[in-house]
């Protein structure tokens, strides 16, 4: 064979494990790799450890200008892979020219489907291109990413870089611990979204009701909207969104993923059995009852919202950044119709103020996230704290940004939107109503894998307690390919995401 | 051959116009949807034809997406893998139609196996080499790619109908003082043409329509249209009246050099071959 | 490539058709060679993007993982054949038939034939989103029709029993015109004196089809077989994926879609390679088989 395709094929093994800084070549064979303990906490770090809340060293310089700033980088090209559809990365495109013209730096923005963004982002980060510096990322996905990233921490030190203005502890608390890896900050968040629940406000004082507080209670009300072609509730039931409909009253109700060693716990202990049980029998009842639009086993969350919009369904548990949507007259028959709640916790009796320790309802914080390969570091670095700084933000959000992750914003304008008040109240609430997701490399694998169980279930193929039993078995499957297994070992909590502290459990 | 009798017609007739809604019902949707906003997408099933059109969908994604400039790219990206498959797939088929030589049947084999060679495989490895050699995001690139895929199908069907062609055509021509290139040029080509245009007409349908490549290969540059298409189903909505409004402007210039060309296509796959 | 011949003629004669391959030969080469080696090489290494800490040989692990320690790649093995064998079935015998309407002249013939072509000139993405949409249980044309026939609010993706089913009428729409092209252009090109004799000496139309027709036509139905069986097989991925998405649970997740999800959903390269090499064997394997069957598309 000849040396160039020799070289090339290894660029996904050992040049690539070079460029994370591990000059350690790497060749044994993966099971041997999985004995050898030191490698193991690099493949470990690889495979994605997250941090808790990280406190960067953040330089501070008097009469720092952006022009001044981005002197020795005039000229370069930024080039940004964005997320197709967010109205933020439209809104985006008209403010460009403004940063454009103070730096002289270009920026170049291509998008990408959210459904390939990541297989694509992956392909180009694996293959060592350059072709973008900075990568939108959802941080759902981020520990995938994280080899390849660069992180923002030492640019955040840096007093020539570092606007003195821009405030990084304005960001929500939840969304900087979200975006930080390995007590690294790697994105400044400019979006800010999880599932909250909407209702009809008209509905809801005509029938006399407050919004759920409990999951029984939110049965109860959907049952009761539940008829003349009118649907009380809204499954997302597609494999990307399965899992959050039924881990959300799951994780309300006391239960757990995983616990201190990753081995899967919706089937052990017994009381996260028993919630894992009465969660999945709620959404699977919600779903055969017919409490939800017959097609919503395939909808995603863009479809739900749409089928909410038109007028015929009473709640619609949903992501922040939808609402924009939602409340756009020109889009939605239910524009000012609606109110809007926390998710409810608990089954029948709510959880203490409705607060649950680690949270229950998923963060998602968007950023841009930096690449390794990029040549334009600075340059890149400069554009996308611009990006998050405050005056931008503030006027993306003039423009219709729904899920912004500046308090101060959410201070000023709490009634922008109606969900507002939640956003604003998340940031207050730090570990107590957000749920920060484990943080593993793989994560779309270990979801698909929870939610084709969970949706055996919906459709009847599999009882309820078969199909808690299946997740836990084919997560731990999948676990152990990954090697996390190897050697007993105790992983952090910012990556179990055990924050209630769910004793260990025998593998199944 | 003699008339058939009154009840072939009958069902002949009905199973013609069943299938026919079949066909076209999908296509009207296609055609209507693209006409209405996004609320009377969901509007439900009475109002599925019955709606006030607004070409608003077509404004949006005019403006949103450099629509026109992609079409270019497909268009340019089609005919030119289009062409190349057809130049190098028509000699090669000549050979293995006009020769016999050891491994023949092998080959002819190999050839086709390309095609069945599952395109997710080829695209990592393809984007590998592509990227060293700075193809990635260039019209080349991707013809060169499309041209791997249709190559197969023209050397096939090229292949069959040159065999259809008997040999003592270009003999003749021979024998009367003709170079073997002359024969080809003179004889051999004006016979096929209607049948090239038809395996032309096969490969421009292929490329034009082709999206893992085009998702894998291309960025901006060289963006073609069906990459851009699904991009209007985002997370937050699924744009149904933008995805159609995008798939009328894609599939109309294809469909209008169809009904142009349609009569060539099965006269041209007649001339073939296929003959024993 | 010289070597024996059947005739003996001087060396450049000989190497003739080589001149004439090669471009295409040059060409597929060229593209195909490496996408080979590094996919053999994928699929005996460790390869995880989301890892690449992790590397070296392990195809023993990697063949276990695909095919012994999880039920998932025989379920998708079994719903790819299913949706193949049907899929290819349907088409060519609607388009078979149809081809022998259009064989007939009947007025209007000419203007509407173009009409039953139009689904093959789709996008695929436009394809799948169209049909996704028509099935749609709430607002979808169909689940409207079915609703009007009294079945309440079926959302045929949806259901583990049919979902399969959406998937093969839409590809039979899509692909049955690519058949009917094909079966047409093989009838018009076949002499029509057989059929006359036959019908003097008292065959029925029938028999006439059966035993004179179909053996005719045969190289052409085997090379329409063969690529829409291929084309079934490798590309009807699009389609499934805006449709379904595998789903619901992993009903109509087939190899294609298995292959596409290992590689680029879950960065497990050589879970993806494997797939897709098998792919690539059961194709050569069921082409060989149909070719002997057919007793070769390719006899002088």
């Amino acid at each position: 064979m000849n040396r160039d395709a020799k070289d090339m094929m290894n660029a996904f093994g050992k040049s690539l494990a070079n460029r994370l800084g591990f000059v350690e070549e790497v060749s044994t064979s993966r099971r041997e790799f999985l004995r050898n303990s030191t490698l193991l906490a690099a493949g470990f770090a690889a495979a994605g450890v997250g941090g808790g809340l990280v406190r960067p060293r953040i330089a501070h310089a008097e009469g720092w200008s952006l022009a001044e700033a981005a002197k020795p980088y005039a000229g370069a090209t930024v080039r940004v892979s964005n997320l197709a559809g967010y109205p933020h990365n439209d809104f985006m495109r008209d403010l460009i020219p403004d940063f454009e013209k103070e730096t002289g730096i270009k920026v170049h923005l291509d998008t990408v489907q959210y459904g390939e963004a990541v297989g694509k982002h992956m392909q180009l980060l694996a293959t060592g291109s350059d072709e973008y510096d900075l990568y939108n990322i959802d941080s759902i996905w981020f520990p995938g990413y994280a080899p390849y990233m660069e992180p923002l921490t030492e640019f955040m030190a840096n007093a020539e870089l570092m606007d003195p203005t821009f405030n990084y502890n304005d960001l929500s608390p939840e969304c900087q611990k979200t975006n930080s890896y390995l007590d690294q900050v790697y994105m400044f968040s400019n979006m800010n979204t999880f599932p909250i629940l909407a209702y009809r406000k008209d509905w809801y004082e005509e029938a006399g009701f407050k919004a759920p507080a409990t999951w029984k209670e939110l049965y109860d009300q959907a049952a009761h909207f539940s008829k003349d072609d009118r649907y009380g509730y809204v499954i997302h039931g597609q494999r990307t969104a399965m899992m959050e409909m039924v881990t959300i009253p799951f994780l309300s109700m006391g239960g757990t993923v995983f616990d201190d060693y990753l081995h899967p716990t919706f089937s052990q202990p017994a009381e996260n059995f028993e919630a894992a049980k009465k969660a999945m029998q709620l959404i699977r009842d919600i779903y055969q009852n017919k409490l939800t639009p017959p097609g919503s086993l395939d909808f995603e969350l863009g479809e739900a919202s749409a089928a909410y919009s038109q007028g015929n369904i009473a709640m619609n548990l949903n992501w922040a950044m939808i609402f924009a949507v939602q409340e756009d007259p020109k889009q939605s028959k239910v524009a000012g119709k609606n109110a809007y709640a926390w998710p409810p916790t608990g089954f029948d009796t709510p959880a203490p103020n409705g607060e649950v320790t680690g949270g229950y309802t998923r963060l998602a914080s968007f950023g841009l996230g930096m690449a390794k390969s990029s040549a334009n570091k600075e340059a890149a670095y400069l554009f996308s704290q611009w990006l998050s700084s405050p005056a931008i933000q503030e006027k993306l959000l003039q423009m219709g940004d729904a899920a912004p992750s500046r308090i101060s914003l959410l201070e000023k304008y709490p009634d922008r939107y109606g969900h507002f008040p939640i956003l604003l109240e998340s940031t207050k609430l730090v570990g107590k109503k957000l749920w920060d997701a484990p943080k593993i490399a793989n994560e779309r694998q270990w979801e698909d894998t929870v939610a084709i169980a969970f949706q055996d279930c919906m459709i009847g193929k599999i009882g309820v307690d078969e199909a808690i039993v299946k997740a836990d078995k084919d997560v731990a499957k999948l676990m152990r390919q990954y090697g996390f297994y190897k050697g007993d070992q105790e992983y952090p909590k910012s990556v179990t995401s055990n924050f209630k502290g769910t004793p260990k459990v025998e593998l199944l | 051959m003699a008339p058939k009798s009154r009840l072939y017609w009958i069902v002949c007739y009905f199973i013609l116009a069943l299938y026919g809604v079949f066909t076209l019902l999908p296509i009207a949707y296609l055609v209507v949807s693209s006409f209405k906003t996004q609320l009377q997408i969901y509007a439900g099933v009475s109002s599925t034809f019955w709606f006030t059109p607004t070409l608003e969908s077509y404004r949006f994604i005019f403006e949103t997406k450099p629509i026109l400039h992609m079409l270019m790219n497909t268009l340019i990206v089609s005919v030119g893998s289009t062409v190349f498959s057809l130049v190098f797939g028509t000699i090669a088929a000549y050979a293995l139609a006009r020769y016999r030589f050891r491994g023949r049947d092998d080959l002819a084999f190999y050839i086709l196996s390309i095609r069945m060679f599952p395109p997710i495989v080829a695209a990592l490895p393809i984007f590998m080499i592509f990227n060293n050699l700075n193809l990635l995001d260039s019209k080349i690139g991707l013809i060169i790619a499309y041209t791997s895929f249709n190559l197969p199908f023209v050397v096939w069907m090229m292949t069959g109908f040159i065999k259809a062609v008997p040999v003592q055509l270009e003999e003749a021509a021979m024998v009367d003082g003709q170079s073997q290139l002359g024969a080809i040029r003179d004889i051999l080509l004006p016979v096929l043409r209607p049948s090239i245009l038809a395996v032309a007409i096969f490969c421009i349908i292929f490329s034009w329509n082709e999206f893992l490549f085009a998702l894998i290969l291309t960025k901006s540059q060289a963006k073609t249209l069906p990459v851009a298409i699904p991009e209007f189903i985002t997370w937050t909505e699924v744009g149904w009246n933008y995805v159609a409004a995008a798939g009328m402007v894609l599939v109309m210039p294809v469909l209008i050099f169809s009904f142009l060309a349609q009569r060539y296509m099965v006269r041209g796959m007649s001339m073939g071959a296929i003959k024993d | 490539m010289s070597g024996e011949q059947v005739y003996r003629a001087p060396l450049h004669r000989r190497l003739r058709p080589l001149y004439f391959l090669s471009p295409t030969l040059l060409i597929l080469l060229s593209v195909t060679l490496f996408p080979l080696i590094y996919s053999l090489y994928l699929a005996t290494h460790t390869v995880i993007l989301t890892n690449p800490m992790l590397s070296g040989w392990s195809l023993q692990d990697n063949l276990r993982e695909v095919f012994l320690e999880s039920p998932e790649y025989w379920e998708s093995f079994a719903t790819t054949l299913i949706l193949v064998v049907t899929v290819v079935s349907i088409e060519f015998v609607l388009g078979l038939m149809l081809a022998y309407f259009f064989y007939n002249n009947f007025t209007g013939r000419d203007f509407i034939f173009p009409f039953f072509l139009m689904p093959m000139m789709l996008t695929p993405v436009v394809v799948g989103t169209i049909w996704r949409f028509l099935f749609n249980g709430e607002f979808g044309l169909i689940a409207g029709l079915l609703k009007a026939m009294g079945v309440v609010n079926y959302s045929i993706l949806n259901e583990p029993s049919t979902a399969l089913v959406g998937i093969i009428i839409a590809d039979v729409w899509q692909w049955t015109p690519f058949m009917l092209l094909l079966m047409l252009a093989g009838m018009r090109a076949l002499p029509t004196s057989p059929f006359e004799a036959a019908q003097v000496d008292g065959a029925s139309r029938f028999q006439i089809f059966r035993d004179i027709m179909l053996p005719m036509m045969k190289p052409v139905i085997v090379i329409a077989v063969l690529i829409r069986m291929i084309d079934a097989f490798n590309r009807t991925f699009d389609t499934i994926y805006i449709m379904t998405n595998g789903g619901p649970g992993r009903v109509t997740e087939t190899l294609a879609v298995m292959a596409f999800r290992s590689s680029f959903e879950y960065f497990f390269m050589h879970q993806g390679a494997i797939v897709a090499l098998s792919m690539l064997v059961i194709i050569i394997i069921m082409t060989k088989v149909l070719g002997r069957f057919m007793a070769g598309p390719r006899e002088d």
